[in-house]
């Protein structure tokens, strides 16, 4: 059990940020999702053991989160969301210190950090001052100060904040190595839905303070296995036309046509259809709902 | 006002371009922003992509009158923006900063944009309510902006960017810290604005964000224009990379049999995970062509096909590092 | 395997325990601090009160036991009066004292100087940089930070006071050679230590509750200037006007030479000089403040607890909503 949180609730003033919040998630790639205000800063906050919670009790990695603050952030990396940094340093001594911070020796903290800042992809950057990196160098920068001290469990939020297409997808990489092969927990948190899909295998949605969906991401996305989505070349009418001739029903939706095959007929149909109207079929899959679709359902619900 | 066309728009594209860059270039002391660019923009959504110092940002400064091309021309409505205080009544521009007047209300803040844009009061009024609710902000806009979330600000910016009704609209990074409920609320009111035949001009950096409400792209590399207009038809054209195509059918290795006959599969990779195989041509056409009869023979029933790489990611990453 | 892996490697040290967390904080302060040119300039310059006390220390030393080195200095030690040179040990304590706490008394210069050069930077710069997330959400308190920060100007501190007390203390030790000069002179050395500690915590707690207001550097050192010569130039004018006893309350420098005046006894140290110079110079230096000890204890004190309020207002921790 990577952690678990029951009955957690946080009020500051009039606000409640944290309504009765109650999870288990376990070990893995955990994606972290919710709208604006919905209290993923504050359960962030509650599993590091900064804050202290009104009501309820939680585990992280099996620490409870009232008594053993501390502890819980030496075995935790954080890469939070804003801009950070420790001032007139270059990357080396910004690892190296990070890593003291948590309690490494000095020379301990050193050679980890070089081998953290390889790993990251920052090489000779890592001996110029960090107020002169670029934001995708300043995000590895974060990434590395994080796992520095190669805590079990590590919390990224909106990682790829600002940086351009290649970057992005290099950061992804590196989750996605941390949490599938070299056995890291992962609790990712960002707005950017086809990210988490990338990298995470669970998630979980909260909104207004409450727990509102969890589970595996190929549980909660179902898939529609008599509902297809087809893309055809060029003329669209026609095949629709020809689908409707062999009694399907065809409903365009942006560029592709989402038909539901009757039970007893299989994908054949399309081909034929296909043949019949002189169209290349170029997209024909299952319908599969979009971590989004399952995220505004979710969402919708509470409402 | 009403503005004149001043420069006849030459060229052999049939369709009117509303923003018009003739070999322009820009540069800052040494360094080069744009060089010798040249592109017409039609109307509709375009997205404007390109790695970090690629010129996006330099691009939208020249558009919005800004910043005065070093050399070339610059047109957009047919006149040039700079210096040209008539034309911005028609130009609306969504910012990348995030630099408000924290004390004003959202509400204060979009009418007072409203009024910088010409507009008269009681218009104004009425045109930032309209704004605001369009982008969701009507619950919070009597609060200070000093309060809000990085989602609600960038809302707000797109509102006043929108208040005037302008007929040609630059966003840079729009949907940068909004939630994936605002996300598409964005996204769907940048699509109504490309269907109601406005011209809207979207820089971003997150791929899939720009897939979801546009087909034309422009990609800009060190300046340099790479590519422009539409990703499937950018993606036939590149050739160094042959198109990657995954089949699942019930026997896939009968399938791969008849497909290495084809003298257009320059590869095949079986064994994959799930089951698929996936086949590598450099002429699309031609084996889109033959799936149909192949999948209606014996045993080659074919259940699911798609492209690995025919989306806006690979199309970038085969033009940006080839 | 000769092959080895360059991907991530786990690490499989052991982590220390927590007391020493602003050790680490206070080295890093320390190191960045000492790259200024101007800190290593005032810590060349203020030795040369150290070593001028050492040197005189030493001289006394050498005087009590009417040594044959100071043969070359017969002229100025004829126009001593004659009790001194009769017996100078029963002056040792009064001399030994006058000259640590005129020593300490040009150190304060140099002290406010290093402050003002190593203290700005300390916690200011970390808030335009927005480092406390960083902090904080390692294991690390609020006290943890506050004492590392301390611990920075602590150090340059006890540099340009402490560390010259001792070693000029020991110098005076070797060269009395008389084993009574420890239990006679350690109620110097201490009370001398003792104002060095009282000067670190409160000049450096006020220094850091200045760096604390605010991002910009050269505003906190506007500050702590303005409270070094403003406090003196208006302790001054009230002088000048109103003449009272409280008037040198408002000069921060003053308040800390009365409490060092009543650590080292200065006012029980002159009476036997007054005595055998009976000219009225030193018998005005006896007493530099008339107002009770416990005035500026308390003006301290109060200075102190403002300055943890604003500390501890400033670094706010975590526990909030935003």
């Amino acid at each position: 059990m990577l952690f678990q949180l029951q009955g957690v609730t946080k009020t500051y003033g009039t606000v409640t940020a944290l309504r009765d919040l109650s999870v288990e998630v376990p070990e893995g790639a955990i994606g972290l999702l919710g709208p604006n205000g919905a209290g993923k800063t504050t359960m962030i906050r509650t599993l590091l053991g900064l804050i202290s919670i009104d009501a309820g009790a939680g585990q992280v990695l099996g620490m409870d989160i009232r008594r053993r603050r501390l502890d819980i952030r030496q075995a935790v990396g954080f890469a939070p969301e804003d801009e950070c940094l420790f001032p007139a340093v270059v990357g080396i001594e910004f690892v190296a210190f990070a890593g003291e911070l948590v309690g490494m020796r000095p020379k301990d903290a050193m050679q980890r950090a070089h081998e953290v800042l390889d790993y990251v992809g920052l090489g000779e950057a890592r001996y110029r001052k960090v107020e002169t990196y670029s934001t995708g160098m300043k995000q590895r920068l974060k990434l590395a100060a994080a796992i520095v001290h190669d805590p079990r469990l590590l919390i990224v939020d909106e990682p790829t904040n600002g940086m351009d297409p290649a970057g992005r997808d290099e950061l992804l990489e590196l989750a996605r190595d941390l949490a599938r092969n070299k056995g890291m927990s992962l609790l990712f948190s960002s707005h950017l839905l086809p990210d988490v899909e990338a990298v995470c295998d669970h998630v979980i949605v909260l909104g207004a303070g409450r727990l509102l969906a969890s589970g595996r991401i190929q549980e909660l996305k179902q898939l529609h296995k008599r509902q297809y989505e087809v893309r055809v070349k060029a003329d669209r009418e026609r095949f629709a036309l020809q689908l409707s001739a062999a009694g399907l029903a065809a409903e365009p939706r942006d560029d592709v046509l989402i038909v539901d095959l009757p039970d007893g007929r299989g994908p054949s149909v399309f081909w034929e259809a296909a043949l019949a109207a002189g169209a290349q079929i170029r997209y024909m899959r299952p319908r599969q709902s979009t971590l989004e679709e399952v995220f505004l359902k979710a969402l919708s619900e509470q409402r | 006002m009403h503005l004149e066309p001043t420069d006849q728009v030459a060229g052999p594209s049939q369709v009117t371009p509303i923003v018009e860059l003739r070999s322009v270039s820009k540069w800052y002391g040494n360094v080069i922003g744009l060089n010798n660019l040249t592109i017409r923009v039609p109307a509709g959504v375009t997205g404007l992509l390109g790695p970090n110092g690629a010129g996006k940002s330099t691009l939208l400064q020249l558009a919005t009158g800004q910043l005065r091309p070093s050399q070339g021309v610059v047109r957009v409505l047919g006149h040039a923006p700079w210096n040209n205080s008539a034309l911005n009544r028609y130009l609306g521009l969504c910012p990348e900063q995030d630099a408000f007047y924290e004390w004003m209300t959202g509400w204060e803040f979009v009418h007072t944009c409203a009024r910088l844009s010409g507009l008269p009061m009681a218009d104004a009024r009425d045109a930032t309510a309209r704004a605001l609710e369009q982008v969701r902000m009507t619950d919070n806009m009597g609060r200070a902006i000093r309060g809000y979330s990085k989602g609600m600000r960038q809302r707000t910016k797109v509102a006043q960017a929108l208040v005037h009704d302008p007929l040609v609209l630059f966003l840079d990074e729009p949907l940068s810290g909004t939630d994936p409920v605002a996300r598409r609320e964005l996204m769907d009111i940048i699509i109504a604005l490309g269907a109601q035949g406005k011209t809207v001009i979207m820089s971003s950096h997150v791929l899939h964000e720009v897939q979801g409400v546009t087909a034309n792209i422009i990609l800009l590399n060190r300046g340099r224009l790479v590519a422009e207009g539409n990703i499937q038809q950018i993606r036939d054209l590149i050739d160094q990379h042959p198109h990657r195509i995954v089949l699942r059918a019930s026997d896939p290795r009968a399938l791969a049999a008849k497909l290495v006959r084809c003298d257009d599969v320059v590869g095949l990779e079986l064994g994959r995970k799930d089951g698929s195989i996936l086949a590598e041509t450099h002429a699309p056409d031609t084996f889109y062509a033959r799936l149909a009869p192949i999948s209606l023979e014996d045993g080659t029933a074919i259940e699911e096909v798609y492209s690995d790489d025919d989306n806006l990611e690979a199309v970038f990453k085969y033009l940006v590092n080839p | 395997m000769p092959i080895f892996d360059q991907g991530y490697q786990h690490w499989h040290g052991t982590l220390t325990g927590h007391t020493w967390r602003w050790l680490a904080i206070a080295h890093q302060g320390v190191r960045t601090q000492w790259q200024k040119k101007a800190t290593k300039r005032v810590l060349v310059v203020a030795m040369f009160p150290a070593l001028v006390l050492a040197l005189l220390l030493a001289g006394w030393g050498l005087f009590e036991q009417q040594s044959a080195l100071l043969e070359p200095f017969l002229f100025l030690i004829q126009g001593l009066p004659a009790e001194l040179k009769a017996g100078p040990r029963s002056f040792r304590v009064p001399i030994w004292t006058i000259l640590f706490n005129n020593f300490l008394y040009i150190e304060v210069i140099f002290s406010m100087l290093l402050v003002l050069i190593v203290g700005p930077d300390l916690i200011s710069q970390d808030l335009r940089f927005n480092a406390l997330p960083l902090y904080l959400s390692r294991p690390v308190r609020r006290v943890d930070y506050f004492l590392g920060k301390l611990g920075v100007i602590a150090v340059y501190l006890a540099a340009v006071t402490i560390v010259p007390i001792v070693l000029a203390y020991g110098a005076g030790v070797c060269f009395s050679l008389d084993y009574h000069v420890l239990e006679q002179t350690i109620w110097v050395l201490l009370g001398s230590v003792a104002y060095g500690v009282i000067l670190v915590v409160s000049a450096g707690t006020l220094m850091l509750a200045f760096s604390s207001l605010s991002k910009n550097t050269r505003l906190v050192g506007g500050l702590w200037l303005g409270v070094w010569f403003i406090g003196n130039i208006a302790a001054g004018v009230l002088a000048g006007m109103v003449r009272a006893d409280w008037c040198p309350l408002v000069s921060y420098v003053e308040n800390l030479g009365r409490i060092r005046e009543v650590l080292l006894d200065t006012k029980s140290a002159w009476e036997p000089i007054a005595r055998i110079f009976p000219s009225r110079r030193f018998a005005e230096n006896a007493y530099s403040s008339e107002f009770p000890w416990q005035w500026s204890a308390a003006v301290l004190a109060v200075l102190f607890g403002i300055s943890i309020c604003i500390l501890s207002l400033r670094i706010r921790s975590l526990d909030r909503l935003r």
